[in-house]
């Protein structure tokens, strides 16, 4: 090879660099639309909230350039216009950018993400990361220590590890205009550094084609028959969310219920949406850990899944989302957040992108979430005890998938 | 071969193997090629040894695994060690096997391809290297796909011809993994031994056959022995790789709660807390078994000479198998089939499903994958132009630095050679993921703004990769007989003129397949990066790994498809711009 051979091949790849290159440069997305047009007026009762009554929404001050709204009962479905303030936004914008961890379903953030972008074009998205949230802290921590602040807002399915970035003095302390339309149960202690935005409900799901009607599981008891033994998947213990299975089960099946269950071979997954895959097709047919939001990806595919949401309770955890105290960019981090817990952002979000039943309760609960006011919801009842729990949590976890 | 007697120097004994003495200078320039020498010597030790100390120290370090400044030191992880023998046994269980396998694959497809009169040999070359081309995790995901125990491809095939009910195959399982290491290694085999086997002088096979010996029991008393540093150098390599590796257990065994070490350091390190100690005594245990393997290669390799380059021209002899050449044809495609079109069309059939599933019946199909992925996932595309300028970066720079450091150890009198021999081979023993465990504790530690961008990739890659890149460049290095420089000294040439003129020239296309070597692997690479990939310096292996945990399986198989596809377009670019393949001269 001479020196000829050498300038063609540097220049060849120089050239598809410059071609993958020019594929970075352009506009961090076509477009795409959430998959759902808004859906068409509906007069079912506002949203829901956790084992308690549904709260009177507050009905919301009109901000300046709005009309005043009617009372509750009233709203009609379809997305309040969120009305930041014009010196918020021009602060967001001059800063270009919010930086957002988030723990969980992939291909709803990047939805979501997509329509804030839409809705405010000169802040950019494109830093997006979706992990788990153990890693996502992982990554908060080594970030402050060395200095080097990249994140903006954090939102974590389970409030133990934003206690622990409030407790360490991480969080910003800011009293979002949002939070007035929220349960107080939903906010932090003191509120202003996170606050709850989805609910989700822990059920049993099986494959209609895989699974026959008569063999399927209708209770967390029938789970430990030995016919389903090799089939039942759950979430591995670096997921936050079978914590709050873990935590909360055994006071509705029985202190011995998980070591029964660790006889079945249980199989482990890292994620919601890898457990819907194998449950969709059929290689691991029932889950004992399915979230009421993937009800929504069922109907939109057309999968063969059912949901059973069993009479001896079903555990429920908050989701949360906070802004660091660090951020690099702050006022686009607040608009940002008050963007997602206002009734549009919520709408956008919970309802209509992600199936997920939101916190607020002026946002409608959608058609494939099963009503939590029929159903017997266990949530923690001390919330310093719950998060205490959870440094037990992973070598029990470990222990009752068959990991050690 | 002993040298002539040169008046005007002293002979040392070192000067019978070509040795150059730093004393005498490059060209003429005093001492400074002494002081470069000690410069490249303390920059190689700080690049690995920096990491290795902090890992060394989490080891030992007791405190609050959640605030790096808090160290308190004890043997509290230690104690943990039994707990974590089973994962040390699995990592075993699956390297050895596959590590035999795919030498054994390698050796076989370089034997037909470079020794034999087989039809079609360039096409094949190229075609054998193709799994290599593919980031591990694109292969493991498509053996996912093609061998589940109940929807994997395969099996339902099986079961709609017979019938039957149970699965002829389940690759989640140990057996799968190590079939599908094998398959992946076995080109990294191929690459290794088939260099060394056409750079072999034929002259000793052809007395062989010449004398009565036939062809069987010539590869088996001439050729292998002759190829046995080959042979034992890529089974090392690739034990080194198999004992470390993450995509193929990450996808095939975590789900059956098979774990190995470095699916293993992975789950303790992203929990919370994190347990970085355990995940540091983890990797040194693994480094006890490595290192002891690592130290009795070389011992193999400092004797004998394995001089096959000579001054002599030579033409290499083929044999001719005759009846048996459609045979290994059939052999050759089977892997060609197995490593490449068979997973990637795999892929490639799912990447267009809305959902995976049983029942043909309801298949639906949509682009939707495509276009959600190429527009929707912005990380995508970091991911792939990162990767192309690691690529580039790590080759360029890795030449330049590992060829200086083949030279020094390999070709100089210097006194920390054999120091920065082992300095050089060290990362070898240690598992990449534990590596760049420690590479994340040193960086942030030193107040250099590394963390979190590509450079940290690039340390890590330079560091990962020295004994690789310096043992390439090196192994055609030995093979240059000294007596061939000796000569151009006779002649009047100076210390660099004859390196210009005599051995680069010799070891280019060395020197080009090592760089072509390190752009590959730098591409396809996950577990280095895995841990010190964040928003801005995503990587393309890290990147469809976390989309595979967060999205859908069918988004995922898109994802992989487009970004092997193209980071394929680059290195067949290369190639093609290079006019020849990487393992020919």
């Amino acid at each position: 090879m001479n020196r000829r051979d050498c300038l063609k091949v540097t220049v060849g790849t120089g050239v598809t660099m410059l071609i993958a290159a020019c594929g970075q440069a352009s506009p961090p997305a076509a477009p795409a639309k959430p998959t759902e047009a808004p859906k068409p007026a509906e007069t079912k009762p506002a949203g829901p909230t956790a084992a308690a009554p549904t709260t009177a929404p507050a009905a919301p001050t009109a901000k300046p350039g709005e009309a005043a709204k009617p009372s509750a009962a009233a709203i009609p479905a379809g997305p309040e216009q969120y009305g930041p303030s014009p010196e918020l936004v021009a602060a967001a914008e001059k800063e270009g950018k919010v930086v957002v961890y988030h723990g969980s379903a992939a291909d709803s953030v990047a939805k979501f993400m997509q329509a804030f972008n839409e809705r405010f074009p000169r802040i950019d998205i494109g830093e997006t990361l979706v992990e788990q949230e153990a890693q996502l802290m992982a990554k908060i921590m080594a970030e402050t220590q060395s200095n080097q602040n990249r994140v903006d807002v954090f939102f974590s399915d389970l409030d133990t590890m934003m206690i622990d970035l409030q407790k360490r003095n991480m969080l910003m302390q800011y009293d979002s205009p949002e939070y007035k339309h929220y349960d107080p149960k939903f906010l932090s202690k003191p509120p202003g550094y996170f606050a709850g935005t989805f609910l989700t409900l822990i059920g049993i799901a099986y494959n209609t084609d895989s699974v026959k009607e008569a063999d399927a599981p209708k209770s967390w008891n029938d789970l430990l028959d030995p016919k389903h033994k090799g089939k039942i998947s759950v979430f591995n213990s670096s997921a936050s969310s079978p914590f709050a299975s873990w935590y909360l089960m055994p006071a509705v099946v029985g202190n011995d219920y998980w070591e029964k269950l660790s006889q079945q071979d249980l199989r482990t997954y890292e994620s919601s949406a890898q457990i819907l895959d194998t449950l969709a097709s059929g290689e691991t047919p029932i889950t004992m850990m399915f979230n009421n939001f993937r009800l929504k990806t069922v109907a939109d595919r057309g999968l063969p899944i059912k949901a059973v949401w069993p009479a001896e309770g079903v555990p429920t955890f908050v989701s949360v989302q906070g802004i660091l105290a660090k951020a690099p960019h702050p006022n686009a981090a607040k608009l940002f957040h008050d963007w997602f817990m206002s009734r549009e952002g919520m709408n956008i979000a919970a309802f209509q992108i992600a199936g997920q039943l939101a916190a607020r309760p002026d946002v409608e609960m959608g058609p494939t979430n099963p009503d939590p006011t029929k159903l017997n919801l266990l949530a923690p009842t001390d919330p310093d005890a719950y998060s205490k729990a959870y440094s037990e949590f992973k070598p029990a976890w470990d222990k009752i998938v068959g990991m050690r | 071969m002993a040298g002539p007697t040169r008046a005007a120097e002293a002979v040392e004994p070192a000067a019978a193997t070509g040795r150059w003495r730093s004393d005498e200078g490059l060209g003429g320039w005093l001492k400074l090629d002494d002081v470069l020498v000690r410069v490249v010597i303390l920059v190689a030790i700080g690049l690995v040894f920096l990491p290795v100390g902090f890992l060394v120290l989490a080891a030992f370090n007791v405190g609050d695994q959640t605030e790096r400044t808090a160290i308190q030191l004890g043997l509290g992880n230690f104690g943990a060690i039994p707990k974590y023998l089973d994962w040390l046994g699995n990592s075993f269980l699956v390297a050895v096997p596959a590590t035999l396998l795919a030498v054994v694959i390698g050796s076989v497809l370089a034997w037909i391809l470079y020794r034999t009169t087989i039809p079609g040999m360039s096409a094949l070359e190229q075609l054998i290297l193709l799994p290599y081309y593919m980031p591990p995790i694109v292969g493991a995901l498509a053996w996912s796909l093609l061998g589940s125990e109940r929807v994997g491809i395969l099996n339902q095939f099986y079961r709609g011809i017979t019938g039957a009910e149970g699965a002829v195959f389940n690759t989640h399982s140990p057996l799968g993994i190590i079939f599908v290491m094998s398959i992946y290694e076995g080109t990294l085999a191929f690459i290794m031994i088939g260099a060394a086997m056409r750079s072999m002088d034929p002259a000793l096979e052809e007395s062989s056959i010449v004398l009565g010996a036939g062809r069987f029991a010539t590869a088996r008393n001439i050729t292998l022995p002759l190829l046995l540093p080959a042979v034992l150098g890529s089974a090392i390599f690739i034990f080194a790789e198999a004992i470390a590796s993450f995509s193929v257990p990450a996808i095939l065994g975590m789900n059956v709660k098979f774990f190995v070490v470095s699916t293993g350091i992975l789950s303790m390190v992203r929990n919370w807390p994190p347990d970085y100690g355990g995940a540091a005594v983890l990797g040194l245990s693994l480094f006890v078994f490595t290192g002891v393997t690592v130290f009795f290669y070389s011992k193999l390799v400092a004797g004998g000479s394995f001089v096959t380059i000579t001054g002599k021209a030579f033409r290499p002899r083929l044999i001719d198998m005759g009846r048996w050449t459609p045979g290994l044809l059939a052999l050759c495609l089977l892997y060609v089939f197995s490593a490449v079109l068979v997973p990637l069309g795999a892929l490639i059939y799912a990447s267009f499903l809305r959902t995976l599933t049983t029942s043909t019946a309801s298949i639906v199909w949509t682009p939707n994958n495509y276009l959600d992925v190429v527009f929707a996932y912005q990380p995508a595309r970091t991911a792939l132009l990162n990767s192309l300028t690691l690529g580039l970066l790590t080759a360029t720079i890795g030449v330049v630095v590992m060829g200086l450091l083949s030279w020094i150890i390999y070709r100089s009198t210097t006194r920390g050679r054999g120091l920065l021999e082992y300095v050089v081979m060290f990362p070898q023993s240690i598992p990449r993921m534990v590596m760049a465990l420690g590479l994340l504790w040193a960086w942030l530690a030193v107040p250099i703004g590394v963390y979190g961008t590509i450079w940290i990739l690039l340390l890590a890659y330079l560091t990962v990769f020295l004994p690789m890149g310096v043992r390439a460049i090196s192994g055609v290095m030995l093979q240059v007989d000294k007596s061939l420089e000796e000569g151009a000294r006779m002649c009047g040439a100076s210390r660099l003129q004859s390196l210009v003129t005599i051995t680069v020239p010799l070891l280019w296309p060395g020197l080009v397949s090592a760089w072509v070597l390190l752009f590959i692997v730098s591409l396809r690479e996950i577990s280095t990066s895995i841990l010190l990939v964040g928003g801005t310096n995503m990587v393309v292996g890290p990147s469809i790994f976390v989309f595979y945990e967060m999205g859908g399986f069918v988004s995922v198989a898109a994802l992989a498809v487009v970004l092997t596809g193209v980071i394929f377009v680059p290195l067949i670019a290369v190639k093609l711009l290079a006019g020849k393949t990487p393992v020919s001269s």
